[in-house]
């Protein structure tokens, strides 16, 4: 009984050991992140650009979807950004806007990680004719060209936000799939992954315990990357008119911008304010994926 | 050369590593002046602050270095570049790395030449397929490039590249460090062989201490970023007058008489950031008092070109003598 | 070397037989009517229906399909195009069109290189310097900004407000030249726009690659040696760093060849510039299959095609693959 009581104890020791190392890891993370004065301002950004979000109702004048104005008004106390082409305030569906082009960001790169990171995972473990095969259907898809492909895709799949994410995910995430593929193999050599199977422990528990940690902190850098690329392709897609129209992300903003005819008509307040909503976003998240390589790499650090 | 008091900081975010301190020793024309002590001991560092090719962050605190009557540490980054290679050159170790690899050897021997005497470029060629003789290389092969090399015959090619602008004084730094043993022997046998036909005055730094016993007349032991003994070779091995010194001399593992069990010196070598107060080396030392705990050792001389630092080199030295 | 091409070109090969072969699949998992994907909604008389039908085997199995469609692909018949009425695919991708993609694409694009090159080694030498910041900042802002929205800004700016550009096609519709200068000169006029929006949405990417990798270099021992060597700084950063630091570039790009595509796609697209890239859209709107396949054929040919020759560049550079 008592030997059970101390196996015990040892057992929650570990744990709580192992939280503690993690939350020192983190800690000695953000230490070394404050410092970068770029990574500061990334995160403000996006910061600013959630709670944009999520405070949107509150923030925003009018309801993006309604008629509430004459067409083609130009900027004025009443409405900031003046009215599109139907009477809707701009400044309302800019804001609102946020919500989507985040959503859709985070969503598809989330999806994209999943699916690279699986894939890489799966083939640098495994090996052999997997690997093989696998990096053959990777080669395919950076080959083919992925701004077309997804054109065709949409037109197939029709109007939606899902749609619009699946999409994204499924020609994304050959990026990240090669990167952990690399990174799982040269962690397979590792002496810690032959100890670990050599006491016997499972394929999926070494994956899960020794070889997923290390990889996490490039997928994350990779990650900021994915998210990038998400928020861009969205705002191409939408842009080029396969985006969904009912919902207004700045990508259909600059659709709908595009096809009022903003350029040769001077509307500059329909086109600048979506674009620089999109680039700053992406800087923000680019700031941080820079700040965060400088970090985590450790031959950037070297230098 | 002469270093007097030379002393190099690291700059780093958090910390300052003391790297180097009041350094002081001479390099005599012909001579072969041994820097010797553990990894992280300064030795590099001072090799670097020599030449001023210290990292961002290092900086030459004080300190001169005397060459030809001029002080080095005095001369900006253009009168430095003029100076390097012309009168001091250096050999790295692991010249696997130090040799570029998409450049053939020969344009990387040349180089130096081309653009320090004004001189063509066929010629520099031409020179450099004589100093690869000079070294042992086939002189066909400065058209080849490093990674056809073996590490041996690379460190030749570094040792010609060294050689390129006739400098005074070559620094030696590992040389032969990641060779294995056979190699080793013959690259010091090469490099004796030149420094007589030459007559180069050079520095060697390494913390095997046979090697340093094969070809230096001098020696200079250092730890923590200091001097702990300097003088001739065979002085400073059989009749030492620091205590790092003998530890560092039993504790080499020897064929020949009888068998001993290892003695490693306790302890580990002291973070630079922090270094302990007084003499570096008390916390390791057998002989430490208050004394040891408070004050910097002396650098003195204790016999005609031979030099301690060391509060109780007498002490030392007496039980040595009863032992 | 040889050895290496060869293998690469086999994986070339292999890798574009899985092109063709999902390029016919993918058209062919279209919903509707199998026979749309040849023949679409559009009217054409039954004789034509028939005969395209049998040409492309469409009443036969799959295979067999496969089989007309490959062989049909090697004597360049890649179907005829919905939206225009019967006209050879092949003759809509392969001419007017494909020429003005190339001279915007590729003069954007060695531009962007050009620049993004030299102006990344500099700035990676000069880092933390106030160019290397607004440098930076510059490569990040365009990198972050959507490449259409950067080609509305410039319509406005320089075409609506500064009327400096032409606001759309690639030449002046309805005008006559009276000799080759003049309507270089309308084209180049016309190319403004989209050429710089694609060049500075590019540069940013080469630049920060650049950065990073001759960042990456000064880390190697061998820049310590061609410093330690004295050698004049525009040696050291060109001779040894940029040497060295475009290898990696070289294959990064390659990989980065189809986003190039997606980019001249959404440029010609808001400026309505005749070529591959709006026909892209164009095609996909109408729903033009053959004319999408056909596309995807050749983009795939192109792309694979690209990092082969990427991978001869590599092999050219890097000697410890020559040899």
């Amino acid at each position: 009984m008592r030997t059970l009581r101390a196996q015990a104890t040892t057992t929650v020791q570990i744990k709580e050991d192992r939280f503690w190392v993690y939350r020192r890891k983190i800690s000695d993370f953000w230490r070394l992140y404050k410092r970068s004065r770029l990574g500061k301002i990334g995160l403000t950004i996006v910061l600013a650009f959630m709670f944009i979000a999520i405070a949107a109702p509150w923030i925003a004048p009018y309801d993006p979807f309604s008629f509430v104005g004459d067409p083609f008004l130009k900027p004025s106390s009443a409405h900031v950004l003046g009215t599109d082409q139907v009477g809707r305030d701009i400044l309302s569906r800019v804001i609102f806007g946020t919500r989507i082009s985040l959503l859709v960001g985070l969503v598809a790169s989330a999806m994209t990680i999943c699916l690279g990171s699986l894939i890489g995972l799966v083939s640098g473990y495994l090996g052999g004719r997997v690997d093989n095969l696998l990096m053959r259907i990777t080669d395919l898809f950076i080959i083919l060209p992925a701004l077309p492909l997804m054109l065709i895709m949409a037109s197939i799949l029709g109007k939606g936000i899902m749609n619009i994410i699946i999409v994204i995910a499924v020609i994304g995430w050959t990026a990240t799939a090669r990167m952990v593929r690399s990174q799982t193999m040269s962690l397979k050599e590792r002496p810690f992954t032959e100890a670990s199977r050599a006491i016997g422990s499972t394929d999926l528990h070494t994956i899960a315990r020794h070889i997923v940690p290390n990889v996490f902190p490039l997928v994350f850098a990779n990650g900021m990357i994915a998210i990038v690329d998400a928020i861009l392709s969205e705002a191409g897609l939408s842009f080029l008119g396969f985006g969904d129209p009912s919902s207004p992300s700045w990508g259909m903003v600059l659709y709908f911008a595009d096809r009022a005819g903003s350029t040769v008509n001077g509307y500059w307040w329909y086109i600048v304010p979506p674009g620089i909503c999109i680039m700053l976003l992406v800087m923000g998240f680019a700031f941080i994926s820079y700040s965060t390589d400088q970090i985590l790499n450790p031959r950037l650090r070297r230098r | 050369m002469e270093v007097r008091d030379l002393t190099t900081h690291f700059f780093m975010h958090e910390a300052v590593a003391r790297a180097v301190e009041n350094v002081s020793f001479t390099l005599k024309k012909g001579e072969t002046l041994g820097l010797a002590g553990e990894s992280g001991c300064g030795k590099t560092t001072t090799a670097l602050s020599i030449m001023r090719l210290l990292p961002p962050g290092g900086r030459i605190l004080n300190g001169e270095i005397v060459v030809d009557g001029e002080d080095l540490v005095k001369k900006n980054d253009l009168e430095m570049k003029a100076i390097r290679w012309r009168k001091i050159s250096i050999v790295f170790q692991g010249a696997m790395n130090a040799l570029n690899p998409v450049l053939r050897v020969g344009e990387q021997v040349a180089e130096a030449i081309v653009e320090k005497e004004k001189v063509s470029k066929a010629n520099a060629l031409r020179r450099a397929r004589s100093l690869f003789e000079l070294v042992g290389l086939d002189s066909s092969r400065v058209s080849d490039y490093p990674h056809e090399f073996s590490g041996g015959m690379r460190q030749r090619v570094m040792i010609a590249m060294a050689l390129a602008c006739n400098p005074s004084i070559v620094i030696a730094d590992e040389p032969v460090t990641a060779l294995d043993v056979v190699v080793q022997s013959r690259i010091l046998e090469l490099l004796k062989e030149l420094q007589r036909k030459l007559s180069l005055s050079v520095i060697l730094i390494t913390h095997d201490l046979s090697v340093i016993a094969e070809t230096c007349d001098r020696v200079a032991i250092m730890y923590a970023g200091r001097i702990a003994e300097l003088g001739n070779v065979v002085n400073v091995y059989k009749d030492s007058w620091h205590p790092y010194t003998e530890a560092l001399i039993t504790a080499f593992p020897s064929i020949a008489g009888k068998r001993r069990r290892f003695l490693s010196i306790p302890g580990d070598p002291p973070d630079l950031t922090s270094p302990p107060p007084g003499c570096r080396f008390h916390p390791r030392c057998q002989w430490q008092d208050e004394l040891c705990r408070t004050q910097d050792p002396d650098y003195r001389s204790v016999a005609p070109d031979h030099y301690v630092a060391c509060h109780h080199s007498d002490k030392f030295r007496e039980s040595v003598r009863e032992r | 070397m040889r050895d290496y091409l060869i293998k690469r070109g086999a994986s070339a090969l292999i890798t574009l037989a899985l092109a063709i072969v999902l390029n016919f699949f993918l058209f062919r998992i279209m919903p509707g009517d199998p026979t749309r994907t040849v023949v679409g909604d559009f009217r054409v008389t039954p004789e034509i229906k028939q005969a395209l039908i049998h040409q492309f085997g469409l009443d036969q199995p799959l295979w067999v399909q496969f089989l007309l469609y490959v062989q049909n692909l090697f004597v360049g018949n890649l179907g005829v195009s919905f939206q225009y009425r019967g006209t050879p695919v092949a003759s809509i991708i392969f001419g007017r069109r494909l020429f003005n993609t190339f001279i915007l694409m590729g003069s954007s694009i060695g531009v962007a290189l050009i620049i993004g090159i030299i102006v990344g080694t500099i700035a990676a030498w000069k880092r933390e310097s106030r160019f290397d910041i607004v440098t930076v900042i510059f490569s990040l802002v365009t990198y972050s900004m959507p490449v259409f929205w950067l080609g509305m800004m410039i319509i406005l700016i320089f075409g609506y407000y500064l009327d400096a550009i032409p606001i759309a096609g690639t030449i002046t519709v309805g005008m006559t030249y009276s000799n080759v200068f003049e309507y270089a000169a309308d084209y180049l006029h016309h190319m403004t726009g989209p050429f710089v929006t694609l060049t500075v949405s590019f540069v940013g990417f080469y630049f920060l690659i650049m950065r990073d990798s001759i960042l990456d270099v000064f880390t190697e021992d061998y820049m310590l040696t061609a410093k330690a060597k004295g050698l004049s700084n525009s040696k050291i950063l060109f001779r040894h760093a940029m040497r060295n630091a475009t290898l990696p570039m070289v294959s990064l790009i390659a990989v980065e060849v189809t986003y190039l595509f997606g980019g001249a796609t959404m440029t010609e697209t808001v400026f309505s510039w005749y070529g591959i890239g709006r026909l892209i859209y164009e095609a996909v709107v109408m729903a033009d299959y053959p004319v999408l396949q056909g596309i995807f054929v050749v983009m795939s040919i192109l792309v694979i095609s690209a990092n082969f020759c990427a991978d001869i560049v590599y092999a050219f550079l890097d000697p410890r693959i020559r040899y």
